[in-house]
């Protein structure tokens, strides 16, 4: 792995007397999916403005693509793509007009119909964007985000105010960036969105970095096991189990619970013992950590942290 | 790309917007047409002393044609750039490679040659209708005028873009400043029998050079090259100022996102 495509050590914005960033680490490394989380007014938008060049910070080391944010070059902006909330391009334009005008602002940008089509705008590329839906707006930013064809692609919440579908959608465009070898910098609200798409999500609440790692590590212990799960019945009990099994058998609510950071070698080593005894094991089944009970966990304490101060 | 092509995009670019935007078009272009056409129409056979003795009617064809110039750049730049940071089309454009400056350029330029095309057409409208021609001695003066006039008040609009804080503010904004200065300017009628302090006040802003810059082109007796040195300075000077509020306070990001 090469140099990281962020680099922030020590990072701190403050607005007046509120301290919107305090003292933020970050690395993100090439061709990782690295997903942004936390509430609204955790200092998120801040950080991801730095580190766009869009604001300027109060203290602390920013490198991204090995430029300092705070001084955008050209050549810098050249290899960024940006998807934001805040963001539109004039609606009296169609798809191609758009794409076309954007496309002339980098040196090698990708080619504009296939950059259209790969957003899946082929069909309305002579549409105004105006006329164009909220979902087929976003993907015109996506199609604008990539145009230029970016190392780095900063996603600001991209699938906020989707319908399910839409969002598969984009998820779908999302991990074609990643097979195109593109880092990604993703902001989302949704737990399940940066579970499916990202390699690594940091947390911030509070203007502080409060977990980070990937999604099946959050959150240390209570994040990273899995629970292995059966009902209970005569001859199915915890005491009959094998002993060795993951964190050992826990009974309760009619089932039998086996938490274990190594599921495949206890779902083997269970099953091979129910087979041996010949019996079934109903309603098995496995349950991952949700990231969005980490996430609920750690967004929550600081704020009664803060409360109680 | 070089700056130049890159210039030239920007402008083909704005251009094609303009034409789509018939809000724009109407209210820039459209408007101070109709009004030539009417006032010029209701006016003919009264005289104005201040402009040599010239008939009304051909006092309100360089009237209107400031009125035309101010619309097609203060007002269209201080609205548009308002509507485009707070809808985020700014941010976006700053997120590109394309120099910020170019972009302005880009605007700037094209907002003078539409204020040029339009001053044309009124002209050309006053001369066909009412039979007022700019006499070909003082053409040097009105180029200048409207060169200077055109770049000066593009200036001025970009700063006070950085004043309206919403879109839906920007309208009132642009009105409140550009409709007391028309009538104290004598964009609409002679304020010529108005008092002293009045005509002092009106001195200050540039509206008001504009107007007699433009009155002295048209004045029969104007010897060539009819540039109204004075006048055109004290435009130049409104333009550097705004040029300086300008780079200090124009914003590209929304107002609503902090």
């Amino acid at each position: 792995m090469g140099e990281p495509v962020i680099k922030v050590r020590g990072l701190r914005k403050s607005y007046g007397s509120v301290e919107a960033v305090r003292d933020i680490d970050l690395e993100v490394a090439a061709g990782e999916v690295f997903a942004f989380l936390g509430p609204n007014g955790a200092g998120k938008t801040t950080t991801v403005e730095i580190l766009e060049g869009y604001r300027q910070r109060d203290a602390g080391e920013v490198s991204v693509l090995g430029v300092d944010p705070a001084h955008p070059t050209r050549e810098w902006r050249e290899r960024i793509g940006l998807v934001l909330q805040d963001m539109r391009v004039e609606p009296l334009l169609t798809v191609r007009e758009v794409l076309e005008l954007y496309a002339g602002y980098y040196r090698r940008p990708r080619s504009v119909e296939e950059t259209i089509a790969l957003v899946g705008l082929t069909d309305k590329a002579d549409e105004r964007v105006g006329r164009l839906s909220g979902g087929q707006q976003r993907r015109v930013d996506v199609a604008l985000a990539l145009i230029g064809d970016p190392d780095l692609v900063f996603l600001d919440e991209p699938t906020t105010g989707f319908d399910p579908s839409a969002r598969r959608g984009a998820w779908e465009v999302i991990s074609g960036l990643r097979a195109l070898g593109k880092s990604i910098f993703l902001t989302t609200h949704y737990m399940d969105e940066a579970q499916h798409l990202a390699d690594r999500v940091a947390i911030i609440v509070g203007g502080r970095i409060v977990a980070e790692g990937p999604p099946s590590e959050l959150g240390g212990e209570r994040g990273r096991l899995a629970q292995i799960r059966f009902r209970a019945q005569d001859g199915l009990r915890a005491a009959d189990l094998p002993s060795g099994l993951g964190r050992g058998p826990v009974e309760g609510d009619g089932w039998v619970r086996i938490a274990s950071d190594a599921v495949v070698a206890d779902l083997h080593a269970l099953t091979g013992w129910a087979l041996e005894r010949g019996v079934d094991l109903p309603g098995l089944e496995v349950e991952r950590p949700r990231l969005e009970d980490v996430y609920l966990d750690l967004t929550a304490e600081p704020e009664r942290e803060a409360v109680e101060a | 790309m070089s700056a130049a092509a890159l210039l030239l995009r920007q402008v083909a670019y704005e251009r094609k917007l303009l034409v789509r935007n018939s809000a724009v078009l109407f209210f820039s272009i459209l408007l101070p047409i109709i009004f030539l056409v009417i006032f010029a129409g209701t006016a003919k056979d009264s005289r104005v002393a201040e402009a040599g003795g010239i008939e009304l009617s051909a006092y309100y064809v360089p009237g209107i044609a400031v009125l035309g110039i101010v619309s097609t750049t203060f007002l269209n730049l201080a609205m548009g750039l308002t509507r485009q940071r707070e809808a985020g089309i700014l941010k976006r454009m700053r997120g590109t490679p394309l120099p910020s400056s170019i972009y302005i350029a880009g605007r700037v330029v094209a907002a003078i040659g539409t204020a040029f095309v339009l001053v044309a057409v009124l002209l050309t409208l006053g001369w066909v209708l009412y039979g007022i021609d700019v006499p070909g001695r003082t053409l040097p003066g009105l180029v200048l005028t409207v060169a200077v006039a055109a770049a000066s008040l593009c200036c001025l609009g970009i700063a006070y873009s950085a004043a309206i804080p919403s879109e839906d503010a920007a309208p009132a904004f642009g009105n409140a400043v550009v409709l007391p200065l028309y009538f104290i300017s004598g964009v609409f009628f002679s304020t010529e029998g108005a008092p002293g302090w009045f005509q002092t006040i009106a001195d200050i802003f540039p509206v008001r050079h504009l107007v007699q810059s433009m009155l002295n082109v048209y004045n029969p007796h104007t010897a060539a090259p009819g540039i109204a040195w004075g006048h055109v300075g004290i435009i130049a000077a409104w333009g550097t100022v705004g040029a300086v509020l300008a780079l200090r306070f124009f914003r590209w990001t929304p107002r609503r996102s902090g």
